[in-house]
């Protein structure tokens, strides 16, 4: 316990020794996180858009014409048991005549000379939404085209897919953009550190010759970089907690509509970005630090 | 107390030490000299583990230094004080900070630390300097701040390289007379110098190296 006070009071003494360079780094540090969260923010915001759009995807699954009220009743009982299913609504051949001269408005009346209904009955049913990907959506349509007096299925295959596309795209670019962080917010402690290392080196020697262990000689250092890199995720929590709270109060005052489409990030997150920080700058100072042979 | 067999060092693979062999006695003052070059540093540094020999054999006590792994090498070394000619105190410690360090790598616990650093301080007579910075302090009071932070753990061996080079006759006495007294207390002393007024009249064993190993052993 007590070296370890040792540690902390020699790590912070140095840390106040070069603090220019430091705030330098932690400032660096909090750059690069800041940047991660905009782009996490912007992820949200994106998937609450795709999520909203897809909560109006449907499939619709179209009845032979001479199908029986029994065999629409086992098809609809077949549809509530599939724990793929939420949602499952039947359109009547009348109510699909309704619907439809609904939407043609003033222009229904080219539907007065048709006789007989030529609209086929149809179930609408809604997926799961984690199942909403172009290959699943797919592979089901052609699942329900194979059952007995069903006609036809349609889904927005064109519009699911681009959805997809866009998830995927922003999925992709958070972990690229997520790597090359680590690269840099690691390849910035690392820097500081091995500067730190180079200008005690005469220091380390000393030490080696009293008797230090590597343990000893290692740990100032790792808490120095451990401490550079809680204080750049905690400037950058602070930093991304106040625009937040600037864009909900302020920018909400003239834009009342955005507060509820607003997507913020979840409080558990302004813990995470300073132990992400940490946790970079801890692997950047123990690689800077290096195998310490005597 | 330390036992050298046929030892061999070479930088470059031109030998600074080839086939020496010696030891010295447990309780022993010994001096190393030689001329610059001869290879008297290189013979404390294989002491104290800093160089591997590339050939022979090097014990201390109990431990078998030649083989001597990476890990084991730091608990070694806390049983040897080194002084250097360039005294290699930390510029930002005070002079209790330097001394205490020593202490604080054995461990010790702070009333512990705090008072054999005052008593060791004392000894050196730097007491009144404690709080000072190195870099503020003449080359004397610097070697003796080294000689407090050496034998403040109390070593078995205290290895002195060319410990008086920077210093002035005044100096080199206090600093030879602190020697003697850590002697007196049990602690084998080995020193390397050039400097033939440190052992002439010492009665003291002298080594003298030449053309890479011990040429002749004499009493100073």
């Amino acid at each position: 316990m007590k070296i370890f006070f040792y540690y902390f009071q020699s790590a912070f003494k140095n840390i106040w020794r070069e603090k220019w360079i430091n705030l330098l780094t932690i400032l660096s540090i909090s750059i690069g996180l800041l940047i991660l969260c905009a782009f996490a923010l912007l992820s949200l915001n994106m998937d609450s858009v795709l999520r909203h759009w897809s909560k109006g995807f449907g499939i619709v699954v179209y009845l032979d014409e001479a199908i029986s009220k029994q065999e629409e009743k086992d098809i609809e009982n077949q549809f509530l048991n599939d724990p793929d299913i939420i949602k499952v609504n039947y359109i009547s051949k009348e109510q699909a005549l309704i619907d439809v001269r609904d939407t043609l408005g003033t222009d229904a009346v080219i539907l007065d000379n048709i006789k007989e209904n030529p609209l086929p009955s149809s179930f609408e049913i809604k997926l799961k939404n984690d199942l909403l990907n172009a290959s699943y959506v797919k592979d089901k349509s052609s699942e329900l085209r194979k059952m007995k007096s069903i006609s036809e299925v349609q889904y927005g295959e064109q519009w699911l897919s681009s959805l997809n596309t866009i998830s995927e795209t922003m999925m992709t670019g958070a972990a690229i953009l997520g790597f090359a962080i680590f690269i840099a917010v690691t390849f910035i402690t690392y820097s500081t550190i091995k500067i730190f290392f180079y200008r005690r080196k005469d220091e380390v020697e000393t030490l080696k010759l009293l008797g230090a262990t590597k343990s000893f000689i290692r740990v100032p250092f790792l808490v120095e970089g451990l401490f550079i890199g809680v204080m750049g995720g905690i400037l950058s929590s602070l930093t991304v907690f106040s625009a937040h709270s600037f864009a909900t109060l302020r920018i909400a005052e003239f834009m009342p509509s955005i507060r509820s489409s607003l997507a913020i990030l979840p409080y558990s997150a302004y813990i995470a970005i300073p132990v992400a920080g940490a946790l970079m700058s801890l692997i950047g100072s123990y690689i800077a630090v290096g195998k310490i042979r005597y | 107390m330390i036992s050298f067999s046929n030892v061999t060092k070479a930088y470059d693979k031109e030998p600074i030490l080839k086939n020496l062999t010696m030891s010295v006695d447990r309780g022993e003052i010994t001096f190393i000299t030689g001329p610059s070059g001869a290879g008297k540093s290189t013979l404390l540094k294989l002491i104290y583990c800093s160089e591997r020999p590339d050939n022979g054999k090097i014990s201390v006590d109990n431990w078998v230094v030649h083989k001597l792994k990476q890990r084991a090498i730091p608990y070694f070394r806390r049983n040897i004080g080194i002084v250097f000619q360039d005294f290699k105190l930390l510029d930002n410690k005070t002079v209790f900070e330097n001394v205490a360090l020593a202490l604080r790598i054995h461990r010790m616990d702070k009333k512990a630390l705090r008072m054999a650093t005052h008593n060791v301080l004392k000894e050196v007579k730097m007491s009144h300097k404690a709080k000072d910075y190195p870099p503020y302090l003449s080359g004397g009071e610097q070697q003796r701040v080294v000689v407090a932070r050496a034998m403040v753990t109390k070593p078995m061996i205290l290895l002195a390289d060319e410990p008086t080079g920077n210093l002035d006759a005044e100096n080199t006495r206090t600093i030879m007379k602190l020697f003697r007294e850590i002697n007196a207390q049990g602690t084998t002393v080995v020193i390397a110098t050039h400097n033939e007024g440190l052992y002439t009249g010492s009665g003291r064993r002298v080594l003298v190296i030449k053309d890479k190993y011990i040429d002749r052993e004499m009493m100073g």
